[in-house]
């Protein structure tokens, strides 16, 4: 292979290695803040729910 | 959104940016360098563009490492824990980029990608096996204060080989090229060489910034998520 293309994909494989790990991190970043807003909506209901049979039992 | 959060974005994009203007720099505008300069193969020294680079900002991930694992096993901060992973996350991913392309040079100049018996690839390749130890111990263990101590401790004494890896090439040269910064009246490097090797690091290190502070938002995040799944549960 000629020298100037293996050095052109190693660069362009140690970059994809860089910006890979960036691109990861902000996908589970994104994952984690859908699951983040899950939580809270399900403890908003939760605590709704409670209130409502609270006020049925009095 | 803190101003750290807000400037991840802009940091990554820089750092990027740079590291493209680096890879211009490296394949196209850096000279070959031929058997007068004393290189066997001419073209596969441009490699190095990116693998002293990655060398140096590789180790602001240890000392991210040492000072997180320091503050967690003095004081159990939580931010000092989180910098230590941080660190060990970082200090892996440019440790590998230094692994990688050394041996691709070595194997283009010295006709052998690594060489056993000399100090500075050895220890090198010791570090990087500690900041992944600490990387896999704390995402497969369970988070509890003693993991945490053992891993930190890790952490605090496989720094040790940080000033051993840097001093290696003075004590015990075998096949890695000595210092070409501050190694006495024989070292020295071209002054065009050695502005594509600081605009790389510059890049490089700027990126590593952006990372970590998306590293270390990401590992809040985790927490937050853990926390409340416990509440629910509750």
């Amino acid at each position: 292979m000629d020298d100037m293309l293996a050095l052109a994909l190693a660069y362009g494989l140690l970059i994809a290695l860089l910006l890979g790990h960036s691109i990861l991190t902000a996908l589970r970043m994104k994952d984690l803040d859908a699951r983040l807003k899950a939580a809270v909506e399900s403890m908003e209901s939760a605590s709704k729910v409670r209130e409502g049979s609270d006020l049925s039992e009095e | 959104m803190s101003a750290a959060d807000r400037a991840i974005p802009w940091l990554l994009g820089i750092g990027s940016l740079g590291l493209l203007v680096t890879v211009y720099l490296a394949l196209v505008e850096a000279p070959a360098m031929g058997e007068n300069a004393g290189f066997t193969a001419p073209e596969a020294y441009r490699i190095l563009f990116i693998h002293v680079p990655f060398a140096w900002v590789s180790f602001t991930g240890f000392a991210l490492l040492f000072g997180g694992s320091l503050a967690w096993y003095l004081r159990r901060s939580e931010a000092g824990w989180r910098l230590g992973v941080t660190g060990a996350r970082l200090g892996l991913l440019y440790s590998l980029g230094v692994l990688i392309s050394g041996p691709i040079w070595g194997a283009a100049e010295w006709g052998t990608p690594w060489d056993f018996s000399d100090v500075r690839l050895n220890t090198f390749a010791v570090l990087a096996g500690v900041a992944l130890f600490v990387a896999l111990g704390e995402r497969n263990s369970e988070d509890t204060a003693e993991i945490r101590d053992s891993l930190s401790a890790v952490g605090i004494f496989g720094f040790g080989l940080v000033p051993l890896t840097y001093m290696a090439t003075r004590w015990w040269q075998e096949r890695h090229p000595g210092p070409v910064i501050g190694g006495g009246e024989d070292s020295g490097v071209d002054p065009f060489i050695l502005q594509i090797w600081l605009i790389g690091a510059a890049s490089m290190q700027i990126l590593f910034i952006g990372q970590t502070l998306m590293t270390m938002r990401l590992l809040r995040m985790e927490n937050e998520v853990e926390e409340m799944l416990t509440i629910l549960e509750a």
